[in-house]
This record gives C-alpha cells, structure tokens and sequence, in this order.
C-alpha cells in the first residue's frame, strides 16, 4: 500500500525522521498544531519552505495513482517550458515503516510556489493584463501541446509578468485542451466594456400622465411631472418620488440627481449616498467612481459614498 | 459485488467496535515503547479517524464518504458510543466538525551523530483509551447488527459498498457462548446492500507470545487455538477487491481468499488490517 496520509502527516512534522533529502524544511502548520494538507481525489499536499523558497509536496494516494503520475511527471520534464511550474521527482523521499519494523519509501513530487497566487493577483492586475495573460497560457498549453485538465485558479499562479501552471496530476502531453480553454474563459475578468452589459436598457412607451419618460435602466425609468424628476418601474408604479430638479439614469445601483442645493448621488431606494451639496457630480460609473466638484476643488469618492481623494484643484 | 466506488451519493459504513475490559491495560510493544493495549488501540483509532477525515476533505470542506460508529464494550456489560457527542453513528463530516481534543506524544528521534532526541508532537483524539471490567462483546455485536441493520435500510444506500464491521479484542466474551457470538455474527454478515453482504472482521491482539495468524489465506492451516478458530468462523471472507493490499501486506506467495481475522495480532498488524479494510476501498 502507498503511505497512508497520516504517514506523510508524521512526516512534516519530523521531517529529520522521515524525509530524505527534504530533511531541514518546514511545514505550514493549521491552528490544531498539525500540518495543514491540501487533498485532491488522488494527491495529498502540504506547502512547506525551505531555505526561504515556498514549496508545494505532494503524495499520491495510491499505488496506481503512483504509477501514473511517475509517467506523467517524466514527460512533463521533458517539455520544460514558462508556463509549466517545474516539477522536482524525489524518488523514495519518504521513509515509513512496514509490519515488521523494515523502512519502507514513497516517492514524493515537490513543486516551487513562486510569485503570487491566481486570488492575489487578481486583486492587484487590471482586468485586461489578467485577460491577456489567460489568453497567453491557453496559447502556450496549446503550441506544447499539453492539456493541464484541472485548471482552475488555485493551480495557476502568477510570476513575474506571465501566468503558470501547478498541480498537472491529471495532465496530459497532446492531450485534448478544449476543457482546459473552458476553464481560463470561466476565469477571464470582466473588462470595462462589459461593466456596461449589466446596465439593463429597454424601449419604454411615454405614458400620457407624464410630460417626459426616459428608457428603462436597470429596471427604473425616469420620468418627469409637474413636481420634478423621479423613478417608476414598468408598471408605472412611482419608486422614488418625483423631487428633483434634473435626473440621470441608474447605472450600477447609483443615479446623479439635482436638487436647488446642489448635485449628488443616490441609490435605488432614493437616498443620497452623496449629499446633494455639490457644484458638479461626475459618476464614472465602469470605474465605480465619482467625481465632484465643490468650490472649484475636485474630489473622488467611492459609490459608497467613501471619499478616496482630497479635495484639490484639477490637474492640468 | 464490492465494485461500488465510494462517493457522496453512495457512502459506506465503518463501525469499530473495542474492546475496554481490564485486560486491556495489558502492556504491548508499539513504536518502539510499551503501552497497554487499550492506549495502542485508542491511537490506531484515532489515526483512522484522521486518516478517514483527511481523505474526505477537499478545498471545498469535508466531503461525507463514510459514516462511522465507534462503540467500546466494557465494565458490567456497559456498551457504549465513543465518539464525542454520544451519537452512535454520524458522518465523517459531523464528526470533523466536532471540537478536536488534541493530545502530545512523546517521539524519540535518532541524530545524525547518533545520540537520541525527544520531541513532543501534537495528536488529534476523539476516542481515549478505556480499560475496566468484563468483555460483554456479544451485546456489542448485537448492537453493531442493528446500527447496520439501520443504515443498509435506508433507500440511499441500497447500491452503496457495504459496511465494514472491525471488532478489536483480546480476549473472549465473558457475556455469552461462543455459539451465540457466532449466531450474531452469522446476522452481521446476512446484512446486505445490492453491492455485497457487510464485512466482519475480527482483530484479536495479543502480547506476541504465540504464533500470529494475519489475515489468513487459503493456504494456510486453521488454527488450533479454540478462540482463534471461533473468531475465524464468526469473521468474513474478504471480497477480491482487498486482495492486493492484504497480499501486499502479507507477502506476494501467500493465496486468497483470506479471512478477515487476525490472532495474536500486534499493534502495527491491527494498525494494517484496518487500513486495508477502510482506505484500500476505492473512493472518489
């Protein structure tokens, strides 16, 4: 039988027991004192660090599972390529015990965690970078060719400037790629264009009760009476009372109004998330921003009503 | 027959149950110190119990593959659950979610340059070891039959792999004739999904002093011992699907089919039968 997990467990944990060449790392340990693993159907992981590099260990959970990854782990070396994390074979790295007290080995697969994570990347890149880089992997799997067929973003990783692979237990050299395609389509980031495919814009029939109906835009249409500018919904039915002098359409929750006090912003339910105190109100709504200007100065605030930039003169 | 992978749609069942009478606090060899067999066996436990948990889990959390029953008989013919919480058989998931009690072992390293270190490892326990009384395993087994009996009956788990039943021991029934122990465990055994009849294995361990009988095969003479052959004929032929690892465990000559029995057993023998008997069933 393979080492059962509760071996390559003990292992971590003593590794100048039980670890060939591995014998100076250390693991990552869960809040219980014990090695965090990361388990997939057929491999139990751990991450460790050694001499100040972060590492991926990994055990098969079967003898077959074994074999097969051997075979895998032999041709993927051979392709050697960016966007393929290398992987290391540490034949016999684990020593465990049989029934008679004799040492016994298991073959372990040690994968160098470099760069960022796919999640933290995320956070950091403009999503047209990430979409590009998406694209570039999906280009270099398919000129190996190779098919990863378990992407996803836990087993990519970001380094440097390019996207690369981890975790190939089920890859296969000229294997078929349109899962993996799927996959990295499944990933891409929403651009600034398609912020706009959200907003929801219809033909609207003017009603005769009002003297002006604009276009349905995320369910609310503009409408303008006697007392102001406000809201109905299809069904004509007032949302946010008319009350305003002047009144855009709703975009990502939020909608500029103008009162006799100023410019602000409000949301669906018609409270202001910006007071309306100010001289000019510009929503950038693809950048979930908002521009104001008070007193000559401009400021930027969230469309939380958060305010990310002092008020200052407009740069030239 | 046994061919049904272990998945979330179709689980298994793992029911465990151990011997807590006062001959337990016998002393055996185990990893290189002595400790009584009840200590040993509330270790092996509680590797199993983690080994089980670790493959359920996935990044999503854990996945209910198996459900597991833990039941000591000891004391005054006191059958008892002891998994936290008191149920008598939950999912691998429920019993993961419960608060982990976590104990330090002692490991003696070997340097480099020869001389010997200790270091204290942290152990997660949900069962700890118990050893008093009388050995009323019959009851025991009475009450393993109806949990099966109860989880083969439930309409999802008609095509499920069968439950496995390991009786860990060293001694014999003090509550009942052997007739009686082998007419339940005959009951045991009858107890059936569409993949195959319910597993019963028996793991008597010994202090080493007589020969080891380890998941005997066809090859191999029956024991002499009466309890050694009581506990044979009460035990199960393990289905083809356990060959390779009994085999590997055994050596490559010896023959199926094997028994699911051990005699004399050490603490590393209990430790393989049921890893073979739990992680060698192919799950998902």
């Amino acid at each position: 039988m393979a080492a059962s997990i509760r071996q390559f467990s003990e292992a971590l944990l003593l590794p100048e027991e039980h670890l060939l060449t591995l014998h100076d790392c250390e693991v990552m340990i869960s809040l219980e004192g014990i090695p965090a693993l990361h388990r997939t159907s057929t491999m139990v992981e751990a991450e460790i660090r050694r001499n100040g590099t972060h590492y991926l260990l990994a055990m098969p959970l079967n003898e077959h599972t074994a074999i097969e990854i051997e075979q895998r782990a032999s041709a993927l070396q051979r392709l050697r390529h960016r966007a393929l994390a290398s992987l290391r074979v540490l034949p016999d790295e684990l020593r465990s015990f049989d029934l008679a007290g004799r040492p016994t080995y298991t073959t372990l697969y040690l994968q160098e965690l470099a760069g960022e994570s796919f999640e933290e990347v995320t956070e950091k890149l403009d999503p047209t970078t990430l979409n590009d880089a998406l694209e570039r992997l999906g280009n270099e799997l398919a000129a190996l060719p190779l098919a990863h067929n378990n992407l996803k973003a836990e087993n990519l990783r970001w380094r440097e400037d390019h996207l690369e692979v981890i975790r190939p237990w089920f890859a296969e050299v000229g294997g078929d790629i349109k899962r993996d395609q799927q996959a990295l389509a499944q990933l891409r980031r929403p651009t600034t264009e398609k912020l706009y495919l959200s907003d929801c814009e219809a033909d609207y029939e003017a009603s005769t009760t009002r003297d002006w109906c604009g276009h349905e835009f995320e369910g609310l249409i503009c409408f303008h009476d006697e007392a102001g500018y406000g809201y109905m919904d299809r069904d004509e039915q007032v949302v946010i009372a008319p009350q305003f002098r002047w009144a855009d359409d709703f975009h990502e929750g939020r909608a500029v109004v103008e009162c006799e006090e100023g410019m602000g912003l409000i949301n669906r339910t018609g409270d202001f998330v910006l007071p309306p105190r100010y001289e000019i109100v510009e929503y950038l709504y693809a950048e979930s921003i908002v521009r104001v200007r008070k007193e000559g100065l401009w400021a930027t605030f969230d469309i939380t009503g958060e305010q990310i930039e002092p008020f200052k003169p407009l740069e030239a | 027959m046994y061919t049904q992978s272990i998945t979330r749609s179709h689980r298994t069942a793992f029911v465990l149950l151990i011997d807590g009478s006062g001959s337990m606090a016998e002393e055996i060899a185990f990893r290189g110190i002595r400790v009584s067999k009840a200590k040993a066996v509330s270790l092996i436990t509680n590797e199993l119990i983690f080994e089980l948990i670790e493959r359920a889990r996935r990044s999503e959390g854990i996945r209910d593959y198996y459900d597991i029953a833990i039941l000591g008989y000891s004391g005054d013919d006191e059958v008892c659950s002891l998994l936290p919480g008191g149920d008598q058989m939950i999912s691998i998931a429920d019993l993961a979610a419960q608060p982990i009690t976590m104990v330090s072992r002692t490991v003696e390293l070997k340097l480099p340059d020869g001389r010997c270190a200790l270091r204290e490892v942290q152990t997660p326990q949900w069962i700890a070891p118990r050893a008093v009384g009388q050995t009323p395993m019959i009851e025991a087994m009475r009450m393993a039959r109806d949990l099966v009996a109860g989880w083969i009956a439930r309409e999802e788990h008609n095509e499920s792999f069968p439950p496995i039943v390991f009786n860990i021991t060293d001694g014999e029934a003090t509550d009942g004739t052997d007739e009686e122990l082998l007419s339940v465990a005959r009951q045991i055994r009858s107890l059936a999904t569409q993949d195959g009849n319910t597993l019963l294995v028996h793991i008597h361990i010994g202090a080493g002093d007589l020969r080891t009988l380890f998941f005997p095969g066809a090859d191999e003479p029956l024991p002499i011992n009466h309890h050694a052959r009581t506990l044979y004929e009460a035990s199960s032929e393990m289905p083809a699907c356990f060959n390779k690892a009994i085999r590997s465990a055994k050596g490559a000559g010896s023959l199926p089919p094997f028994r699911g029995m051990s005699f004399n057993a050490s603490a590393a023998d209990l430790l393989t039968m049921l890893d073979i008997g739990s992680i060698s069933v192919k799950t998902e």
